[in-house]
């Protein structure tokens, strides 16, 4: 059974693919190969495959469209970077679970840099702006969407992220936590309580 | 896969593993007996599998309806072009500068030969200095007496002339002034007076007596 269907039965649309869908298709590893030797094509086939996941993920996690591209970015410039230094036998979940904790790291370095708090109203205010639903075509379906959106805005940073690495990044939990670089139990915990308090606050 | 079961610290933990489909067969196994004979854990398990399921329909639906950031095709465009320029300034970048020649030997080789060079140099110093001039042998300088009587004066002379060097031994330097222009019998004859002072005078007395000053 895949890891995408532990979480989540029917993958989503914008979720990354387990494994190839079609045989052909050259693996991550493959293409970074081809990067590495300066192939542009591979790395854009790369970035294609990982874009919607990445940004979703990003997206989610920094609450701001804007915010959420230039992470994406920086992330695959960080990738650049430090692509003669990756190895896939020594990162757990292969390239994919690299990619997304560079995207993590970036993610970090930001609510560092700005304040987690600025980012958290930053989070709260692109809900109430872009998805709180006009009075006179409020739905409950809008209602239950800007329901959600709030309530992703109020996990806490480490509980969110976990959730979001699980969902977007189809990462096993054991990768998870080597990506966050917390215990395999306290992974577990957070994406315990985040799906309970997602759910408590769509209760209310 | 290693076994992860017993490193998990309570109930959901591990059903959230089990339910990840993330434990080993063996550890499934002692799960699903587990869940055979608890019912608790059984409703455990439906409550979080239900929570999972919850979630996900949750975030799909949200996801179903929310529009990326930005488009595909610009995001992937942006990543791209970065790319080719970052390949653009490394390959247009000074090559790196040559790697500072290591060391040939190991690097305690280095002090190590120091520490010993310096031994090696107090030595020789110790060495030299421990050298000094042996003192005038008193007995050796009496040893060939010259046959000629003019020969015996400039032999006193450079006797004489040695001891008051060397001047290491108070009645050598005494008895040389004293036989200097001297006949042979009066250098003899004042040894004798001298002979209170036995011990130092032996040496010199006996070497004289006999070459027969």
């Amino acid at each position: 059974m895949g890891v995408t269907a532990s979480l989540n039965p029917t993958p989503p649309a914008t979720a990354a693919p387990a494994a190839p869908a079609v045989a052909l298709e050259p693996t991550d590893e493959a293409l970074i190969e081809l990067l590495r030797d300066g192939s542009t094509s591979a790395g854009e086939i790369l970035v294609k495959r990982y874009c919607q996941p990445l940004l979703r993920y990003l997206h989610r996690l920094v609450g701001s469209d804007h915010l959420a591209e230039e992470l994406h970015q920086q992330a695959w410039v960080s990738v650049m970077d430090h692509l003669d230094r990756f190895d896939k036998s020594s990162v757990a979940g292969g390239f994919k679970g690299w990619l997304f904790r560079i995207a993590t790291n970036k993610a970090n370095d930001h609510w560092r840099s700005s304040g987690r708090d600025r980012s958290a109203k930053q989070a709260l205010r692109m809900v109430t702006d872009s998805h709180a639903p006009d009075a006179s075509h409020r739905l409950d379906g809008a209602e239950q969407e800007a329901k959600l959106h709030e309530a992703i805005a109020r996990l806490p940073e480490n509980q969110r992220q976990v959730l979001m690495l699980r969902y977007y990044g189809n990462l096993k939990f054991v990768e998870i936590a080597e990506t966050v670089g917390c215990p395999l139990n306290t992974a577990l915990g957070r994406m315990h309580k985040a799906m309970l308090k997602l759910k408590q606050m769509m209760e209310q | 896969m290693t076994s992860l079961l017993h490193q998990l610290e309570n109930n959901e933990a591990i059903l959230l593993m089990y339910l990840a489909d993330e434990l080993s067969a063996e550890d499934r196994a002692e799960v699903e007996q587990l869940l055979g004979s608890d019912g608790s854990m059984r409703a455990e398990l439906d409550r979080l599998r239900g929570l999972r399921d919850g979630t996900v329909a949750a975030l799909a639906g949200l996801d179903a309806t929310t529009r990326l950031p930005v488009s595909q095709s610009v995001a992937v465009r942006r990543a791209t072009r970065m790319m080719r320029q970052w390949q653009i300034d490394r390959a247009h970048a000074p090559p790196p500068e040559a790697p500072i020649r290591e060391l040939r030997f190991p690097w305690w080789s280095y002090p190590l030969t120091t520490a010993a060079a310096v031994l090696i140099a107090f030595l020789v110093w110790w060495g030299n200095r421990s050298e000094r001039p042996a003192a005038p042998d008193v007995a050796r300088n009496y040893e060939h007496v010259p046959p000629g009587p003019q020969d015996v004066l400039e032999w006193k002379e450079e006797m004489a002339a040695n001891h008051l060097e060397a001047s290491l031994n108070p009645f050598e330097e005494e008895f040389a002034k004293f036989i200097i222009n001297r006949p042979v019998d009066e250098g003899i004859a004042r040894l004798e007076a001298m002979a209170n002072r036995p011990d130092d005078l032996d040496l010199i007395f006996m070497n004289a007596t006999e070459r027969n000053w």
